[in-house]
This record gives structure tokens, C-alpha cells and sequence, in this order.
């Protein structure tokens, strides 16, 4: 290497450490009871969990359903195993964001009073009627709201044939439009097969799966018999088809399957679907760009831990953290273990580097949703996952690891490396909670991401920064146009202060959960875009070229140009 | 072996072999045993020279004066008057006793238990038989000490002493069913015999075993052997708290035992408390900074809760003996091996080190074809894993590597091969397997 570039290089670094030595400036404050999310988690009993349907609990999602430009949440809810009178009877809710800091129930209103054992949520306009639809798991039948338009919605799953069965634990979804033809299809996970009336599942403490640490718990998910996951074309008139098998779907072995990615993780155009799996392999299926996938877990180094072990994956969520263009994977998984992030090389396999990066530390945590997101906007895709154990019992086995758990942020420091920043991002971030969906959204249009838990048995988290970052930011919200009307599976690569980031607009995600659609990108210091790529579905490309930051801004297919949101 | 209380032999020469030696030789002997009792060895040295000047042919003198000399650490002209003695008479059992006891010391197993046995066919003493068996068992000769310690039995079967030791010789000579019949009324106060019982029943594979050292420590909470063990055997049954409480007195009573301290930290990391087992750890290792198994402790713990840089520390100080465990090379190779791309080479080194070391060590081929395939050499790889099967023929891990490798070269069907084979061997999940490596490797046991 010739002097002159070792010199620069060297300065270079300077500037950067300089950079990344600033003290973590994003606190967080929960807001939840104050704006308005009332209702509290029901997932079986309290105390004292029989079976394993009773530990995992529910997801959220964001999703913008009255089209008013401010993302609203829905919250799944689970159920209790006695049966209780109509009132005692729970549901899921739909908060609605007044654009203020509070937020209204309109559950009733919106028609999602159904209770039921609710697992997952994923929303996207799977009609492109330019009204986005929620699609909820259960274990039982699933539900599909369409949304009518006017703030209400009509369940028809059954008519759209994505129901599946009474009995099914359905768990994480994702729409992706995996055949690009312009409308979303529909994946489905699957957990366990509880049997009827769970007689598939021995009592706590009497077999191999059913003791923590010495201590008797609820059986599962291993010794339990595996579920199988599900892939629903959408037909374009309001019904799916189920194309499981045709589509390669079943053609892998068993697995306990939770969160659902959706990502193109070979830049080839095409999505893949990534599914973290619990005590078992995680799936990679491979978009064979002909309506068929494979399973490339193993291949690509995504199925298990870097020596072929398996882990209990329960989160995941793509991000490009050290900017060389390819998503790379992180992952939640149980305790005693570390979460795992799956550098992408570029070549089509992945290498696990949770320790290198500073992410493998802390090994009390039983992770569930995981988030990245550039919390200080900064460029640098930040990872916060969300923690709780299995049940309230754990805390008699005499662990370190407890039932209820603080949240844990990491901040990219770039270089591949991250650091808990925990500590400094607010008492609440550090609350104790038994968490399990989370998600994130820009809920006050404003360049703050919040973050909305699904805490297990208590009202849900809702943590807002406590003042406006102090860096730049953009906000883009895709509206396809021969592509699907969200602009799902559109790979967006943005350039402003001589870095390049790229995401994608993907539905589902986390653990059993979804983003807000539109996505966000920190700028640091850069107070505009100078170049936006957006590689479409439809193979479209649109490129935009200095876009102003601190702002919404909505580009539609084959527009090639930015307009304000409202 | 649990020791009997025996008496000066000198007496059971003088009960045993009194018919053979005159009224005044007795009369010369009882003059200097006031001396021997008190401590006077130098008087009686030189009372019972003269007394075998004075009867050169007197076997009792001669071990008498053996005995003195032993006493004042004079082993050479010891063994040469024990072998006077048994000379002039060579069924002596006093001078067979002490002569093999010397011969032992000094590591001369075999021509000791040569002695015991001859002392034991020679006598019906019980306390001579007692000493001639547990002196077979010292030398290793357990069906001899089952044969001498049966006869003592007979003798006095209601001796605990005899009883423990009879089973335990049992035992040793790979009879366990009969060692547990002969403890079958040997009561349950006695912590010893718990503990014996508890071992035999391990060896038999009966269930309750482990129960059983647990009843041994508990009689004798501060027994750190006792409580080490039943604290491995309730991890095995990932009974980590109670493990924790059955070593809590024996660490009170000896805070500074390596072993207790391991055993603790293992169970400290299993039970999730981190924090705890890298302070007993460091604990275990500052009182045994030349042993390896604590620092493979420390090491392995630091390399699990991912502070590389300490664990590269801890594991590096040690290798610098080179007759360190094969584990440390191979736990440091873990490490640089996770550290960075930068630390593969050293990486490298280490596994190598490892391998010559132990080339029996499944997991240092698997490591050792991982750096391989991270440097892109696929066709050393396969090599690697290959071998790693071959070693441990029910590793899995390798099969994921290998069905890996033969995926990404397009040979579909090697793939599809290994992956089965990986998928039938089946896989743990990852936190169960690196804790089942902890306890298998750094049990204290294993030390």
C-alpha cells in the first residue's frame, strides 16, 4: 500500500472514532398508559403455565389503516385455556394514532372484536385498493380482514381461503409478492402440533422437555410433533390458493417455525423467505425464480449456529450493518445462548458474527422480537431486541435468568462492531418486562422511532424518544403501481454523505410482528438524499436525485420523482 | 483405604511368636520397651544392639531394633534388620508386615505384596491379617486383599472397619454384586460406607446411586470428596441448585479446595449465574495456578460469555508450560478462531498443538477443517471432518460441514447424504451442547 493512502486511511479513522465516541443520545420514555394502550396481554395463566401455547405470546403491527399518514397498532392478543364468561372473553386491539400522542381504541368500531388465541399479525394491501389489510395468526383458524375503506373492516379468510384449520398453531406470516406478479402472496408459519385438545402434550415435568434447569415446566417445543408451514398464492380476486407444495414449501423436514423475513438476500430480484426456527433447523427457502423455492439453510449457513447446532430462534430481522450492500441476518434465540448475526459474504452463505460484532455478551437473555433500525439516525443500522423467559416458574430455578428481563439496545458503531447502549437509553428501555413482539414506527412523523412490545400479561410498552434526533433523516413510503401497492419486496438504496444504505419494504418480521411499512433511513449530518434507487418488483427502477431530509416523502412507481406525504 | 487402628506388631510378635524365643530374650525385650514407649529411640538403639550382640539369633530383637530404626528414619538399617529377623525366622509375621510396609514406601509394589501375602498365610492374627490386606490393597493386589480381608471377616464380622474394607477391595477387583452383598448390613450412619455403597450401585448402573452419595454428604456435609461427587452427580440431572447446596458446607469448611470451587463454578454456569462462576473459577485458579483445569474453566467460561480477549489471556498463560492439557490448545484455538479473521493463523498453530497432543479429540479435527474451510481449502476440510467422524463416529457436526462444503460444490447428492446423516445423528441446541462439553470436560472429576 502506497504511503499517501495508509496516511488517509489512518486519518479517516480519527474522524470516525471521533464520531462514534459521542455518548448515546436517544432516551426512551413509555408512553403506553398514557397515550392511551389500555389492555393488557392475556396469554393463559399468570403464574403458572401448563402449556407451551400459554408462554409464547403475541405479536403487533403497525400498519396505517385509515390512511391518515399516521401509523396506527394493533395488538394480538392471546387467551386463557378456562373458558371464561363473554366478557372475559379476549381480544385483540386496534389503537388508533390521533396524530397527538394518544391513541384510541377503535377495536369495536374497526370490527376486530374476535377473540380467539392470536399469534401473529402481518398487514398489506393484498387487493391494491390502496387500503392496507391485516392478516392475523391464531393458533386455530386464521383471520383476514379486509379493510373496507371507511375505518372498517370484513373478516374473510375462509372465503379467501387462508382460514387453514381448528387445531393449527399458526404463528409468524409475511405478504410477499414472491412470483412478482403484482399482488402479495401469503406465508404462514407453523409451530407445533398441539393435537386435539393439546393430546399431543405430556404435562409439565414428565418427559425430557419439560424441566428448566432442574426445575418441572411446560413441555415443548422438542418431543412435540412438528407443524408444517404454508405458502397462499393470491389469485387477484379476492382468494388465495394454497401452493405449499407445488411450491416447495413442504419440502423440507419438520420444524417449530416463529418469525418470518422476507428478504432478497442474494440481490438476485426475488424474495426469499427466511423462517427462525425453535430447537431445530431455521429455514432459508431460496426464491428459484419460477413459483418454486429450496431450502438453502444449510448451504448458506443460515439453518443453524456456525458449527451446525441447533438454537431456538424466535426473532429475526434483515439489516445491512457495515454497508456492503448485502442484508445480513440477526437473530433471537433462547438463553444461555447468544442471539446470532449472520454477516451476509456476498457469495451466497452467511458467517455468524454475533461475537466479533459485541452482540454475544450477555447470555441471560431469552431474546423474542428484534428490531433494527437506526434509532439515532446516524446511518448505522442500530439492533434492539426484546427479552422475557418462558414463565413465571423460572425464577425459582435459582438462575440468573429471570422471567422478566430488561429490553437490550445496541448501537452500530460501525466497523462491524455494536455496543450496549442500554444503560443510557432511559429507564424505561430498562424496565423489566417478559417480552415478546415488538416492532417500530415512525409514529409522530416527526424522524423519532418508537418501538411497540407486546409484554406478556401486562399492557404493551410503547417507547418513544424522549426529544427529536439530532441527526437528519428521510422517511419513503412506496406506492407501487404495477408492482404491488405497498411496494413490497422493493429494494431501496439511498446515497447522502458519501454513504450508501439499502433496505427493503418488507411485511412481517420480528418476532410475530411488523414495521411500519415506510422505511427510514438516518442520514447523520447530511441534510439531503442525493440519490434514491428503488429497484422494484416489477423490475421497474426509479431514480431519484436530491431529496431534502427530515420529511415523509412518498414516491410512486415509474414516477421517478418524490412528492410530500400528508 | 480406611486404615485400622493397629497395634505396635511388636505385640503380635510377642503373642504369635513367643514359642520361639527364650525366656530371656523376652525378658531383654520388655526391658527396652519403656524406652520405645516413651520416645528414647536413641537408648533403645543402643539397649537392643547390644541385646542382639547378645542374642545374635533372637528374631524378635532384630525386628525390635527394625522398628527403632524406622523410627529414627534409618530405612536402610531397618530393612536390613526386618530381613535379619525374618531370616532367622522366615514366617515371621511382625517382620513380614513392617518390611513390606518399607517396600512399599519406597514404590516396591510388587515385592511388598510378596510380603503381605507371606505374612498373611502365616498368621491368624486378625489385626496382622487386617494390616496384610489393606497393604495388598495399597499394592494394588485386590483379589489378595479380598482373600486375606475374607479371612479377617470371618474372624469378626461385626468389624465395621473389616466389612468396608473387605467391599471396597471387592470392589476394586471388579466385583461389585459381591461388595454390595458384603455392605448389605453395613448400616447407613456411616458416611464411608454410604459413599462405597453409592459408588458400587454406580457401577451397576442401579438409578439410586446417586442418591446414595448424596446421603454421604449430607452425614458428612464437609466432606469435600463426598460432596464434590453427589454435586457432579445432581448437575448430571441438571439439579443445579441442589448441587450448589450440597457443596455450600464442604466450601465453608474448605473455601480454598480447587476441586469444591470447579465444582461450584460448573454449577454456577449451568444454573445461568455467570457472574458467580467466573468468580469461583478465578478462585479455583488462583489457588492452583500451575493446574490446568481450572484455567480451562476460567478459559472456556470467559470464551462462552464472549470476552474473548480474557479467555485468550487465561488459556495463552497456561500453554506456556509445554506439557499443558490438550484442551487448553485446543479451547485456545476456539478462541482466536472466533476473535477475528486476523487471529486464524494462531488459530491454526493451536489446533495442531491439540492434535499431537491428543489425536484421539473429535472436535480438534472439526475445528481444525473449520479454519481449513475459512481459508477456502475445501478438499483439507473434508479431510478434517472425515476424520473427526472416524475419531467419534456419532459426532454429528462434522456431516453439517461436510453437507455444506459438497452443497456449495454442487454435488447434490454428497449433500443430500451428509445432511441426512448429520440429521440423523441429530443435533443439540447449542447452548445444551457447549454445556455438555463443559461438564464433560471440566467436570472436576475428570482431574
Amino acid at each position: 500500500m502506497r504511503r499517501g493512502a495508509r496516511i488517509l486511511i489512518a486519518l479517516a479513522a480519527l474522524t470516525y472514532a471521533a464520531v462514534v465516541r459521542e455518548p448515546w443520545s436517544v432516551r426512551f420514555i413509555d408512553v403506553a398508559a398514557k397515550a392511551g394502550l389500555r389492555e393488557a396481554n392475556v396469554s393463559g395463566d399468570i403464574t403458572q403455565k401448563k402449556y407451551i401455547l400459554e408462554m409464547n405470546g403475541s405479536g403487533l403491527a403497525f400498519l396505517d389503516y385509515n390512511g391518515d399518514g399516521y401509523v396506527d397498532l394493533f395488538v394480538v392478543n392471546g387467551s386463557r385455556l378456562e373458558p371464561g364468561g363473554e366478557a372475559a372473553k379476549p381480544i385483540s386491539h386496534l389503537y388508533r394514532n390521533n396524530g397527538d400522542g394518544t391513541f384510541t381504541d377503535v377495536t369495536r368500531a374497526a370490527g376486530l372484536d374476535y377473540s380467539g388465541w392470536g399469534q401473529g399479525a402481518c398487514a398489506a394491501d393484498f387487493d391494491n385498493d390502496g387500503h392496507q389489510d391485516l392478516f392475523v395468526t391464531y393458533y386455530g383458524k386464521n383471520r383476514l380482514y379486509h379493510n373496507n375503506g371507511n375505518g372498517t373492516f370484513t373478516e374473510m379468510a375462509e372465503r379467501a381461503g387462508v382460514a387453514g384449520a381448528d387445531g393449527r398453531w399458526n404463528s409468524g406470516c409475511a405478504f410477499v409478492d414472491y412470483d412478482r406478479d403484482g399482488k402479495v402472496d401469503l406465508f404462514v408459519a407453523n409451530y407445533v402440533d398441539l393435537g386435539p385438545g393439546f393430546s399431543n402434550v405430556p404435562s409439565p415435568g414428565s418427559g425430557e422437555f419439560c424441566h428448566y434447569k432442574g426445575i418441572p415446566i411446560a413441555c415443548g417445543p422438542r418431543g412435540l410433533p412438528k407443524a408444517v408451514n404454508y405458502l397462499y398464492h393470491n389469485n387477484g380476486d379476492g382468494t388465495f390458493t394454497d401452493v405449499s407444495v407445488k411450491a416447495g414449501i413442504r419440502a423440507t423436514e419438520g420444524h417449530y417455525a416463529l418469525g418470518v423475513l422476507t428478504f432478497d438476500y442474494d440481490n438476485d430480484g426475488w424474495p426469499d423467505i427466511y423462517v427462525a426456527c425453535d430447537s431445530a433447523a431455521s429455514i432459508l427457502y431460496r426464491n428459484r425464480r419460477n413459483g418454486t423455492f429450496e431450502d438453502a439453510g444449510i448451504s448458506c449457513g443460515l439453518a443453524y449456529n456456525e458449527d451446525g447446532e441447533a438454537q431456538a430462534g424466535m426473532g429475526v430481522a434483515a439489516l445491512d450493518y457495515d454497508h456492503d450492500g448485502f442484508p445480513d441476518v440477526v437473530k433471537t434465540n433462547f438463553s444461555d445462548d447468544s442471539p446470532n448475526l449472520y454477516h451476509n459474504n456476498g457469495d451466497g452463505t452467511f458467517s455468524d458474527r454475533v461475537f466479533q460484532a459485541g452482540l454475544g455478551r450477555l447470555r441471560n437473555y431469552l431474546g423474542w422480537g428484534v428490531i433494527a433500525a437506526d434509532f439515532d439516525n446516524d446511518g448505522w443500522t442500530d439492533v434492539l431486541i426484546v427479552n422475557g423467559h418462558l414463565t413465571p416458574e423460572i425464577d425459582t430455578a435459582g438462575s440468573d435468568s429471570t422471567y422478566r428481563q430488561r429490553k437490550l439496545l445496541y448501537r452500530n458503531l460501525g466497523g462491524g462492531r455494536f455496543e450496549n447502549v442500554t444503560p443510557a437509553a432511559g429507564a424505561d428501555m430498562a424496565r423489566l418486562h417478559s417480552s415478546r413482539g415488538a416492532a417500530t414506527a415512525d409514529l409522530y412523523n416527526d424522524g423519532r422511532l418508537a418501538v411497540a412490545v407486546n409484554e406478556l400479561h401486562e399492557i404493551p410498552s410503547l417507547l418513544v424518544p424522549e426529544a427529536p434526533a439530532k441527526n437528519h433523516w428521510l422517511g419513503i413510503r412506496l406506492v407501487g403501481s404495477k408492482s404491488n401497492r405497498d411496494g413490497i419486496g422493493a429494494r431501496v438504496e439511498i446515497e447522502a454523505g458519501g454513504m450508501r444504505q439499502i433496505d427493503e419494504v418488507r411485511s412481517g418480521g420480528s418476532y410475530l410482528s411488523q414495521n411500519d411499512l415506510r422505511l427510514h433511513f438516518g442520514l447523520g449530518d447530511a441534510t439531503r438524499v442525493d440519490r434514491v434507487t428503488v429497484r422494484w418488483p416489477s423490475g421497474a427502477v426509479d431514480q431519484i436525485s436530491r431529496v431534502p431530509a427530515n420529511r415523509h416523502v412518498i414516491i410512486q412507481e415509474g414516477t421517478q420523482s418524490w412528492r410530500s406525504a400528508k | 483405604m480406611r486404615r485400622l487402628k493397629l497395634l505396635i506388631v511388636l505385640i503380635a510378635a510377642l503373642e504369635a511368636r513367643a514359642q520361639t524365643s527364650s525366656q530371656p530374650e523376652q525378658q531383654y525385650l520388655f526391658s527396652v520397651l519403656p524406652l520405645i514407649d516413651r520416645g528414647d529411640f536413641a537408648r533403645a538403639e543402643v539397649e537392643l544392639v547390644r541385646g542382639v550382640e547378645q542374642f545374635p539369633r533372637s528374631a524378635i530383637l532384630h525386628n525390635a531394633l527394625g522398628i527403632v530404626y524406622r523410627k529414627e528414619n534409618k530405612i536402610d538399617l531397618a530393612v536390613a534388620a526386618f530381613r535379619k529377623a525374618i531370616d532367622i525366622l522366615p514366617s515371621f509375621t511382625a517382620a513380614q508386615l513392617q518390611l513390606a510396609s518399607l517396600d512399599q514406601q519406597q514404590g516396591n509394589k510388587a515385592e511388598a505384596a510378596k510380603l503381605y501375602r507371606g505374612a498373611a498365610e502365616s498368621t491368624e492374627n486378625f489385626e496382622a491379617l487386617v494390616a496384610a490386606g489393606l497393604g495388598l490393597a495399597d499394592c494394588e493386589d485386590y483379589a489378595g486383599a479380598v482373600r486375606v480381608l475374607s479371612k479377617a471377616h470371618a474372624q469378626r464380622p461385626d468389624s465395621s472397619s473389616v466389612t468396608y474394607n473387605l467391599a471396597l477391595a471387592q470392589f476394586k477387583a471388579g466385583d461389585s454384586p459381591t461388595a454390595l452383598a458384603s455392605l448389605r448390613d453395613a448400616g447407613s450412619a456411616d458416611p464411608d460406607v454410604v459413599y462405597l455403597r453409592g459408588k458400587i450401585m454406580e457401577s451397576l448402573g442401579d438409578g439410586s446411586a446417586a442418591q446414595q452419595i448424596v446421603s454421604a454428604c449430607h452425614l458428612e456435609p464437609a466432606n469435600e470428596t463426598f460432596c464434590a461427587e453427589a454435586a457432579a452427580g445432581a448437575m448430571r440431572q441438571d439439579k443445579f441448585v441442589e448441587a450448589l447446596r450440597l457443596l455450600q458446607p464442604a466450601l465453608e469448611k474448605s473455601p480454598r479446595s480447587v476441586a469444591l470451587l470447579s465444582s461450584a463454578a460448573l454449577a454456577q454456569f449451568r444454573l445461568g449465574r455467570y457472574g458467580d462462576a467466573l468468580q469461583s473459577y478465578r478462585s479455583a485458579l488462583e489457588q492452583a495456578p500451575n493446574q490446568d483445569a481450572p484455567r480451562e474453566g476460567l478459559g472456556f467460561l470467559y470464551y462462552m460469555t464472549g470476552d474473548l480477549q480474557a479467555a485468550r489471556s487465561v488459556v495463552e498463560e497456561g500453554l506456556k508450560n509445554s506439557n499443558a492439557d490438550f484442551y487448553l490448545a485446543y479451547l485456545d484455538a476456539l478462541i482466536l478462531f472466533r476473535l477475528s479473521s486476523q487471529t486464524r493463523p494462531q488459530a491454526a498453530a493451536s489446533v495442531e498443538r491439540a492434535i499431537r497432543t491428543n489425536p484421539r479429540f473429535a472436535p480438534a479435527y472439526f475445528l481444525r477443517g473449520k479454519i481449513l474451510m475459512d481459508q477456502n481449502n475445501a478438499a483439507a476440510a473434508l479431510a478434517d471432518f472425515e476424520r473427526a467422524v472416524e475419531v467419534d463416529p456419532k459426532y454429528p457436526l462434522p456431516y453439517y460441514k461436510m453437507a455444506q462444503i459438497y452443497s456449495r460444490q454442487g454435488r447434490t447428492r454428497e449433500a443430500e447424504d451428509a445432511r441426512k446423516k448429520f440429521s440423523d445423528l441429530g443435533s443439540l441446541r447449542e447452548e445444551e451442547m457447549l454445556a455438555r462439553q463443559a461438564q464433560d470436560i471440566l467436570m472436576p472429576a475428570r482431574h
